[in-house]
């Protein structure tokens, strides 16, 4: 028998956590989590369901943070503003899936489950996203860059889990987007690429540049030859493709089910100069 | 399943071979692996444990040179068994190690697999980059052995 537990408050899930550790699983929305336990691939002794602790639910908007709880569903991101002001969060969770799992995902269960295909993740990498990891000893914090530190893996001890992310959303002049490719509508990406970037007052030239990439290594990546290529060069077109070509130095496409490892070379290419336009056209720049 | 590779390792051809047939050096660079037990002159047998999405497998297997030409060439047959999730890997792997000069050696090699139970319904997608991963982490660790004389396992 499994036993279910359902803390209401930080400290109860942490101490729940740590008395159970490897014997334990935490629910934060499911859907990633079902499927196994479904497949009876897994079978904890303890599950520790979170989705009612509060310090753990919602959006803060502060002056120069924005800290998401990690038991925040796709919908309760999708239809805060903060979606609106960072476009490749809401162009992301825009195509994440179908309505069951942006209604019960959660955002903290993603990051947990570390599958480099997940659709959030590249966009909270452009925001330089800070992970906030809980356990009965404290809060530490860890960038997302470095948090998946390996295929499905992530930088978590058995007693700690996953309480929010913060990044920097309070820089009105960034504009962004995520673009994405899939096999079937809703499906896992084969290729999907955020963008964020930041332009001269004139906006007619790169000042920074933030690519990340899902579905083509063993975590998600920033594509910092890409990023590099465009920094304080032009924002017409023909730059745009020329830096694109370098998209595939930074990634590590397997061929698989969705498609063949050199035909997502070809759309990482064909995704980042479609991002990158598209960001750029959101600046409202003429070129 | 089919995944293919060519590493270049600094070692002589049969350094090389000595390495990868010797089973503590085996315990020490396979990911996960726990025992490695040499049965006779071609057969091994082992337990590998893994973990995918929180998914613990543990693999008991045999590993059977089916064809072995020292220091060049081998050819295996591999089974693993998982009781817990009822779950079967068939593989078979061609290694073959060429001299590329300046006492290194090319490894090249194809490895086709399949799955059979809970496992298979994990999915080509997850499965195969973790194998993946595991190939390029085992090649890491036999780097690491012929460097310092050890490498360090992860469980």
């Amino acid at each position: 028998m499994t036993e279910y537990l359902k803390p209401v408050d930080r400290e109860s899930a942490r101490r729940y956590l740590d008395e159970h550790r490897d014997s334990a699983k935490i629910v934060a929305g499911g859907q990633s989590l079902s499927l196994l336990l479904r497949q009876g691939l897994l079978d904890p002794d303890v599950m520790i369901d979170i989705s009612d602790v509060d310090e753990f639910s919602g959006i803060e908007t502060g002056p120069d943070r924005v800290s998401i709880g990690a038991v925040t569903t796709y919908e309760q991101l999708e239809s805060h503003p903060v979606s609106s002001t960072v476009e490749t969060l809401g162009d992301s969770v825009d195509v994440i899936a179908d309505r069951q799992v942006r209604t019960a995902g959660t955002i903290g269960g993603a990051i947990s489950h570390a599958d480099p295909s997940l659709d959030i993740v590249p966009p909270l990498l452009c925001l330089d996203a800070t992970v906030r990891i809980g356990s009965v000893d404290g809060e530490r914090t860890v960038p997302l860059e470095e948090f998946h530190d390996g295929y499905m893996a992530a930088d978590l001890a058995q007693n700690e889990l996953v309480e929010g992310i913060t990044f920097d959303g309070s820089a009105s002049d960034w504009e962004s987007n995520y673009a994405k490719h899939s096999r079937v509508s809703g499906g896992w990406a084969t290729v999907g690429i955020a963008s964020r970037v930041r332009t001269t007052d004139d906006r007619d030239a790169f000042t920074d540049v933030r690519i990340a990439a899902a579905a083509v290594g063993d975590t998600a990546v920033r594509l910092s030859s890409v990023e590099d290529a465009l920094i304080g060069e032009p924002t017409d077109r023909e730059t745009v493709a020329d830096a694109a070509s370098n998209a595939t130095a930074d990634i590590d496409p397997l061929d698989d089910l969705s498609g063949s490892a050199e035909y997502k070379k070809h759309l990482a290419r064909t995704l980042v100069e479609r991002s990158i336009n598209r960001t750029v056209d959101r600046t409202g720049g003429v070129r | 399943m089919q995944t293919e590779d060519e590493i270049t390792i600094e070692a002589e051809q049969e350094q090389l071979w000595a390495l990868i047939s010797d089973p503590e050096v085996l315990v020490n660079c396979v990911p996960g692996a726990k025992e490695v037990t040499q049965e006779s002159e071609t057969e091994y047998t082992g337990v590998i444990e893994r973990s995918l999405a929180g998914v613990t497998l543990s693999l008991n297997g045999e590993v059977d040179m089916i064809e072995r030409e020292p220091p060049t060439y081998v050819k295996v047959d591999a089974v693993g068994e998982d009781s817990r999730t009822n779950s079967r890997m068939d593989a078979t792997a061609e290694m073959t190690i060429a001299e590329s000069g300046d006492g290194a050696s090319e490894l090249s090699y194809v490895i086709d697999m399949e799955f059979t139970g809970r496992l298979a319904t994990l999915g080509s997608r997850l499965v195969k980059r973790k194998i993946r991963s595991d190939i390029d982490e085992f090649f890491e660790n036999v780097r690491d052995e012929l460097e310092n004389g050890e490498a360090a396992s992860d469980g």
